[in-house]
């Protein structure tokens, strides 16, 4: 039988979220503080409300559900680890967290692109401002979604659930400072390595040629890996928030959004093939193409730039 | 979970909150030329005509044409603009009152927008709707597919 309880020799380890979240909000009030002078930040009172309630359901919905994650992932990891005693040192560790962002790769960019798990992501894309507040909206329903199995592989290597967790944490708090547009390019030999800023700017516009790119955590070496890395262009600000953004501030309303959509979505589709592809298939997604995929959007926006050059060309003046 | 540290975040979230609103003013309400930069992002092959601006400037209708008939629905969200666009076989329900035209339609956290007009736009707001929509031309709270 499933057995909810975590074995006895489980490792203990700090839980690195909890211990920063007082500096996550005094670097959110230095952000303040400098917009306020500078105003180079937009920042709403509403919309920073939403997002930090967000943040505080998160918890809540972390707590209730993180005894069974953990059993979930202890089952695994002491059933069927291939590697049995890669124990806990610091060249482990540091394998760990480098995998560890390698999944969280993957769980993002499936995040945007299967619907299922982008109505629990679609929630920290949801505000039109991109500040440090926005970094802490976050979802309420991850456990609705397949999105723990991404892990699985990682405990089956023999990387106890403990150190994973523990570096999904640090990899959470590496991610809170580029919510910002306080901080414009770092050296360039960092751009090249880590996210940044500029790069996580890139991920949270809603400019067609910006859509579904950079989905790196930590190391942004991935998207350069697996051709999703665009770079900021300085002649296209970014415009931030979802293609159809929301009209609420309401948290409840926030959260549940795109699972009302698709609960709609299935209820009214026909056949069972129509109804699994509103779930599996991408945002957007529709079985008479009425509603625009981000590939679509893409697609006709560059559609739209190839008729511009070409009547910028025939209109151009004979030399 | 630490009953204690989600006290204290709880209280710091309405500190920050409320900080933040008393340091960054709302920006003003919808204007055309915000409406139309908008709206021209959202729907960019629409030809857009000039805006029914609700006079709280809080809501405005835009009516476009080619290569679709759509009519836009702006509202403000505190200081944000957010866009929408209606076709003529999406389903809707228009109320038309005394100078004000209140739309209810599916959209989960749009469910209601209402438009207060002048006595000019309120004739130009119902044209458009009827344009998008001639089987709701004189009804005063139906159900239309707009």
């Amino acid at each position: 039988m499933f057995d909810f309880s975590l074995p006895s020799n489980a490792l203990q380890l700090l839980k690195p979220l909890d211990i920063a979240i007082p500096f996550f909000i005094i670097f959110m009030l230095i952000e303040l503080t400098y917009g306020w002078k500078t105003r180079r930040i937009r920042y709403e009172g509403k919309d920073t409300l939403t997002s930090l309630t967000m943040s505080i359901g998160t918890t809540i919905a972390g707590a209730l559900t993180a005894g069974i994650v953990l059993t979930a992932a202890y089952w695994v990891w002491e059933n069927f680890r291939i590697f049995e005693n890669l124990g806990s040192s610091i060249p482990i560790f540091i394998l760990a967290f480098v995998l560890e962002d390698f999944t969280y790769y993957w769980i993002h960019r499936s995040g945007h692109r299967i619907r299922w798990l982008w109505a629990a992501h679609v929630i920290h894309h949801s505000s039109q401002h991109y500040n440090l507040s926005t970094a802490l909206r976050q979802t309420w329903t991850d456990v609705f979604t397949p999105k723990f199995l991404f892990f699985w592989p990682l405990f089956l290597l023999g990387i106890e659930p403990a150190i994973v967790f523990f570096c999904a944490g640090l990899n959470l708090i590496y991610q809170f400072w580029f919510h910002t547009e306080a901080i414009d390019k770092c050296p360039r030999w960092f751009e090249a390595l880590f996210n940044t800023p500029s790069h996580h700017r890139v991920h949270h516009a809603k400019n067609p040629q910006y859509l579904d790119a950079n989905y790196a955590g930590v190391f942004i070496i991935w998207d350069k890996m697996f051709g999703t890395f665009v770079p900021e262009d300085k002649n296209e600000p970014c415009n931030y928030g979802l293609v159809h953004d929301l009209d609420t501030f309401n948290p409840l309303r926030v959260a549940t959004h795109e699972w009302v959509g698709i609960v709609k979505d299935i209820w009214s589709a026909k056949g069972l093939k129509n109804k699994i592809l509103f779930l599996v298939g991408p945002p957007g997604w529709t079985p008479d193409g009425s509603r625009m995929t981000s590939d679509m959007l893409r697609a006709s926006w560059q559609k739209r730039q190839e008729t511009a050059a070409k009547t910028a060309t025939t209109s151009a003046p004979a030399e | 979970m630490n009953w204690m540290q989600l006290l204290f975040s709880s209280l710091a979230v309405l500190l920050v909150s409320f900080a933040v609103s008393r340091m960054f003013p709302k920006a003003a309400g919808l204007t055309a030329e915000r409406i139309c930069k908008n709206y021209r992002r959202y729907s960019p092959d629409a030809i857009q005509s000039d805006p029914i601006i609700s006079t709280d400037q809080k809501s405005a209708l835009l009516p476009c044409s080619q290569p679709n008939e759509e009519l836009g629905i702006i509202t403000a969200l505190g200081g944000d603009v957010v866009c929408r666009t209606l076709l003529p076989d999406e389903t809707a329900r228009w109320q038309f009152g005394d100078g004000t035209i209140t739309l209810k339609h599916g959209d989960f956290t749009q469910p209601t927008v209402k438009f207060i007009l002048s006595e000019a736009d309120f004739r130009r707001a119902t044209t458009a709707i009827k344009a998008l929509s001639p089987q709701n031309s004189a009804n005063n709270a139906g159900t239309a597919h707009v």
